[in-house]
């Protein structure tokens, strides 16, 4: 896959990590990033918003970030958007069984804003060179 | 956007968190100081506790508060350990819980915005 990384999409339910999530996406890596609160949200707006990339937190209230990726994966316009987990259960093994879930990779959290995109660039190209 | 507008909207996040933190902790203790109360489960407020350190580990560590974020994972685990092994709790466990607890309130109490290394990023 040679697409370049553009519009992502963010579902983080914590309000100041979201906050400095998106500033980290929009500011530092530029993106056009759709932002959600929830899990729900994410699946009400992610089919209009078309991202080339979700990115997912794993621990919210409601619809959790596994619930939600399998009910991304039943809705046509996004089923096969690669998507990143985002949490704090990163050790290798975890980071496996969310791989064998269908995720393209893990961001461990707490993460750096700094870096944040860089990482993400990171995991999209390895990706686009398999 | 310039660096030092990014720096700028950086450091009014970080200095809004400090004060969430402050609210968060009494939540924590809250929660902590039902324990053993009657009409309070002991298995629920665990798990409330477990998600509210659990909760602040995460925000504190990604707003740049290591030693915050550090003293949060410790009670969180300390609370999850105590939640899957699901015996009732005794003096010893109450004590090490509020140690735990006293230890991310200090730290909590003295934070200043400065404190975060994103601060300066």
């Amino acid at each position: 896959m040679n697409r370049e990384l553009k519009r992502i999409t963010y579902v983080e339910d914590e309000p100041d990590i979201r906050t400095i999530g998106e500033l980290a996406l929009t500011k530092v890596g530029n993106f056009t990033v759709d932002v959600c609160s929830s899990g729900a949200e994410a699946l009400e707006k992610t089919p209009q918003f078309k991202p080339d990339l979700i990115l997912l937190d794993v621990m919210m209230p409601g619809l959790d970030g596994i619930e939600t990726f399998r009910s991304l994966q039943n809705i046509p316009e996004t089923a096969g958007i690669p998507l990143i987990f985002m949490t704090a259960k990163a050790q290798k093994h975890e980071i496996q069984s969310y791989k064998d879930l269908g995720a393209l990779d893990v961001i461990p959290k707490p993460f750096d804003p700094m870096t944040l995109a860089k990482d993400i660039a990171a995991i999209w190209n390895r990706m686009s060179d398999e | 956007m310039s660096k030092q507008d990014l720096q700028d909207q950086f450091r009014a996040l970080i200095t809004g968190h400090c004060e969430t933190l402050a609210c968060e902790l009494l939540e924590i203790k809250t929660c902590l100081d039902g324990l053993g109360q009657p009409g309070v489960v002991e298995a629920d407020a665990i798990a409330k506790g477990f998600a509210l350190a659990h909760k602040v580990k995460g925000s504190s560590g990604t707003l740049g508060f290591a030693e915050i974020c550090a003293a949060a994972e410790t009670l969180e685990h300390y609370l999850r350990d105590l939640g899957k092994s699901g015996a009732a709790l005794g003096p010893s466990e109450r004590e090490q819980i509020f140690d735990h607890y006293d230890l991310l309130a200090c730290r909590i109490n003295a934070i200043s915005p400065e404190q975060s290394s994103l601060f300066n990023a």
